[in-house]
């Protein structure tokens, strides 16, 4: 029906009197909506320059991750030598004793705690990695592209840490732009602290002749529940001498597993820290020809990752290690624990500090 | 059939109404900008900042201690929850970020029943025009000392607090 | 009824032209990944299993409450030498065993 009378529209729509205004209009519009998508259209080929600020807040996201839920990761082995305890260990590479390894094997670096148990809360990191990681003096600007970053745009980054005890925020990077888009994360954390154990020097057996020996029980100080644990290899752990009654000095500090031998001469090591502020190394004390004298508060501080396999290899079937000290006075000495129960009566504590709160947050462009 | 009147035939009607819809539409959706990528930015970053707060304040500071949001939760301490948690998403580096603003409802299993109650607010008043987000953490509640009634049954439970937040 | 017609076709249009729109970004993809809902239930299930108290009642807390609040599926079986944690939102699939 309605096609007759298309075709009779179409070919007997001859009178054109009044209508060209309206094909005009037509024509009009039809280029005009052309012109208009086209228009559109060709917005759409900026898009990709429109998208950096999602890609920038991608980037920052990213980062926040690595930061906060990652213990990061480093290849642990050259050839068959350990270079670093484990593999999530890339704090406990040292650039001073193998720089180039340093730089080839780490993969990431995650502030987080290592994940060897399945129930570790993800949002703990460690205090000895945020120092390593916000020391100025420690890594180049672009070692942290490479490592926290990533990406082949060359971003720019500023990185800070910001703890809520009222300690001082420590930051990475260049300073945020002020006029540009950036991209941008914030994540909370609790920072662990390492453990110290407060001894009595003072010998109550009488058997000790000057010599004290404290005992790295890794198996005992596996007890906690993962989150709240001493991780000997891994963090620093620190020992306070007290109750010196006359002035006596320390002789020798050596490492014993099972068999004893000096400390490392470079780090990681142990360090004797005194009250007074002086800090000494602990390898080789005697034939330096001083006498280090001790007092009550000295502290004998043992590095992140000097407790480990790549120092003691017999660590794993041993499970200990012990570290000792010798002192000039003959009362002194005894067999300590570094352990989570101390005995009350010899004034001896262990002190593991409370988890503290830090705004952690960084700015990609 | 044909005069000067200016008169639409059937075929320039469908032509004048496609061209009167592509219109409308092109001026509509020129107009209406909807930036779906950067408001689900705010989201990501608003949605990751409280389930950090919500998951730092469950984690005992000490070993063997109850998490502090166990004890505001136990204790139904409000305030103290809303200024720990202020604490923790307002503070940063460099300001910028605008103040953060919540609202909190716990939620418990009553046999086979759910119930609910409010818990804890920065004292701001929802207009519904705010972009919000909601996060939420699974509480081990293992004595409530003070339960609000009609309130949860008193055994150790798991409890759902929702905080809804948003920012200026 | 052409004022109808033209109307949806008006609307639909607008629907499809956002949706095309909208992609597939980034941060889309972190927010629809349920990350923070199955570390919670984990942390949970690890809280409430160091406590040492019953852990059915418990369990049975966190699956009502998760299906009422958050419409996805948990499934927790808790045996002395195995934990199963089972998450399901429709979406994302989740099945952890952890062998104590």
């Amino acid at each position: 029906m309605w096609i007759e009378k298309f075709h009779y529209w179409v070919f007997h729509h001859t009178d054109d009197s009044g209508q060209l205004s309206i094909d005009f209009v037509v024509g009009l519009s039809i280029f005009m909506i052309a012109f208009i998508i086209v228009s559109t259209m060709s917005a759409g080929l900026l898009v990709g320059l429109q998208s950096k600020t999602i890609d920038y807040d991608a980037v920052a996201y990213r980062t926040g991750v690595i930061l906060a839920e990652d213990p990061g990761e480093i290849d642990e082995t050259v050839g068959v030598a350990y270079i670093a305890p484990d593999r999530y260990a890339w704090d406990l590479i040292y650039p001073d004793y193998y720089p180039a390894y340093h730089e080839a094997n780490m993969m990431r670096m995650g502030l987080a705690m290592p994940r060897y148990y399945y129930d570790i809360p993800s949002q703990i990191v460690m205090s000895h990695k945020t120092e390593q990681f916000f020391d100025p003096s420690k890594y180049e600007r672009d070692f942290y592209k490479d490592k926290i970053i990533f990406g082949d745009y060359p971003y720019n980054y500023y990185i800070t840490i910001t703890p809520l005890d009222g300690g001082q925020s420590k930051s990475v990077g260049d300073p945020v732009p002020q006029k540009q888009q950036t991209g941008y994360i914030k994540r909370v954390v609790m920072v662990k602290h390492p453990a110290n154990v407060t001894l009595n020097v003072f010998d109550t057996t009488g058997l000790a002749n000057g010599e004290m020996t404290v005992s790295f029980n890794f198996y005992n100080l596996s007890s906690r529940t993962p989150g709240f644990m001493v991780y000997p290899s891994l963090e620093r752990s620190i020992i306070n001498l007290t109750n010196f009654s006359t002035p006596t000095t320390i002789t020798s500090v050596k490492a014993c597993s099972p068999t004893c031998e000096d400390t490392q001469p470079t780090t990681p090591t142990i360090w004797i820290k005194k009250p007074n502020g002086e800090v000494w190394r602990a390898y080789q004390i005697s034939p330096l020809g001083m006498a280090l004298s001790v007092e009550n508060g000295t502290l004998i501080e043992v590095d992140p990752g000097y407790l480990s396999k790549r120092y003691f290899p017999n660590l794993g079937p041993v499970d200990k290690i012990d570290v000792k000290m010798v002192f000039s006075d003959p009362t002194l000495g005894g067999e300590k624990d570094f352990s989570y129960v101390q005995e009350v009566s010899f004034n001896e504590s262990f002190h593991q500090p409370n988890l503290t709160a830090a705004v952690l947050e960084a700015w990609v462009w | 059939m044909v005069n000067e009147n200016g008169v639409l035939y059937t075929i320039e009607g469908v032509a004048a109404g496609v061209l009167m819809i592509t219109t409308a539409y092109l001026v509509v959706s020129t107009t209406v900008m909807f930036t779906p990528g950067d408001s689900h930015i705010i989201d990501m970053q608003l949605e990751q900042l409280g389930n950090d707060v919500l998951a730092s304040m469950d984690t005992p500071i000490r070993y063997g201690d109850p998490s502090p949001l166990e004890l505001y939760i136990t204790d139904n301490d409000s305030s103290g929850f809303s200024n720990h948690f202020l604490l923790y998403a307002n503070t940063a580096a460099q300001p910028g970020f605008g103040r953060i603003k919540f609202n909190s409802t716990v939620y418990y299993r009553k046999d086979a029943d759910v119930g609910s109650y409010h818990f804890s607010d920065s004292g701001d008043i929802m207009t519904g025009r705010e972009h919000m987000v909601n996060v939420n953490r699974r509480v081990f509640v293992k004595d409530y000392t003070n339960p609000p009634p009609p309130g949860p049954d008193d055994r150790p439970q798991s409890v759902l607090l929702e905080v809804t937040l948003w920012r200026d | 009824m052409g004022l109808i017609i033209s109307v949806s076709i008006f609307l639909l249009a607008i629907i499809v032209n956002q949706s095309m729109l909208v992609g597939q970004t980034t941060s889309e993809s972190v927010l629809d990944f349920p990350k923070a809902e199955i570390q919670d239930i984990r942390n949970e299930v690890f809280r409430y299993r160091s406590a040492e108290v019953d852990p059915d009642p418990i369990q049975a807390d966190i699956e009502t409450l998760t299906l009422y609040r958050k419409s996805a599926l948990v499934d927790i079986s808790n045996t002395s030498e195995r934990l199963t944690i089972h998450y399901n939102n429709g979406v994302t699939y989740y099945h952890e065993v952890i062998q104590i």
